[in-house]
């Protein structure tokens, strides 16, 4: 079977399910674990255009340097840091796990606790730095 | 309609070049705290060495090759039909070509 024809068992939108076994579902499948790749994807053309505007003139340096003064600019970037930091550490998780060949999914979604809980730790010290 | 390998080969790829990015990131973020990097002459001068440029250049590679092989996988499981999944493939493919280009564009301009 192709890649393309693949049965889609996932969905969007859950099917409803008592709170804990919701609760549970968005944390261990579905779209969020997913999500801090998918933001920092869509960040990849505005990294791309930041990185084209501080090598364009000095003024765009120097334009580059202000935009990241306002509050909200600094609270997006803590953002972004606490995506990049759970997806680079759930990655080097799930890396050490293949190589070890010792992935099981009953224990997997509790062993993810103190990862999630590094992530929002980078963040909080980027915060601590910026805001 | 194949597009292209599955299993190992794709956990590889993606395994190598997100380690990859980790290691170009660990050198630029090493690179500004200990380098002057302050100023745009600076910067544009830093950028414009030949190792950076080409450490850049690969760092994007792996990174539009890592962006591919996560949002691929998201379209194949959550897109339902065979359409729909070849449509969001081909924007995706399409989008991270267009950047791919336009780094290559930001890197060329900075070497003249």
């Amino acid at each position: 079977m192709s890649p393309l024809q693949r049965p889609a068992v996932l969905r969007l939108v859950p099917r409803p399910a008592p709170p804990a076994a919701a609760a549970q579902r968005v944390l261990a499948g579905g779209l969020g674990p997913r999500l801090p790749g998918i933001l920092l994807a869509a960040c990849v053309p505005l990294a791309v255009y930041l990185l084209d505007l501080s090598l364009r003139d000095e003024q765009g340096f120097a334009r580059l340097s202000l935009w990241f003064q306002p509050l909200a600019v600094k609270a997006l970037a803590v953002l972004l840091v606490w995506a990049f930091a759970q997806h680079l550490l759930m990655g080097v998780r799930h890396l050490l796990r293949d190589l070890r060949h010792t992935r099981v999914l009953a224990t997997s979604t509790r062993a993810d606790w103190p990862v999630r809980l590094c992530g929002v730790g980078v963040a909080l010290l980027a915060a601590g730095i910026w805001l | 309609m194949r597009l292209g390998k599955t299993g190992q080969p794709l956990w590889l790829l993606r395994s190598t070049s997100a380690t990859g990015m980790a290691v170009f990131f660990v050198f630029v973020i090493a690179a500004i705290a200990v380098l002057p990097l302050r100023t745009y002459t600076q910067w544009h001068e830093w950028v414009a060495g030949p190792l950076v440029s080409l450490g850049i250049f690969i760092f994007f590679a792996a990174l539009l090759t890592h962006v591919w092989l996560g949002l691929r996988e998201v379209a194949l499981d959550y897109a339902q039909t065979a359409g729909l999944r070849r449509m969001l493939l081909g924007l995706l493919a399409a989008g991270l070509l267009a950047t791919a280009a336009w780094v290559a564009w930001i890197l060329i301009r900075v070497q003249s």
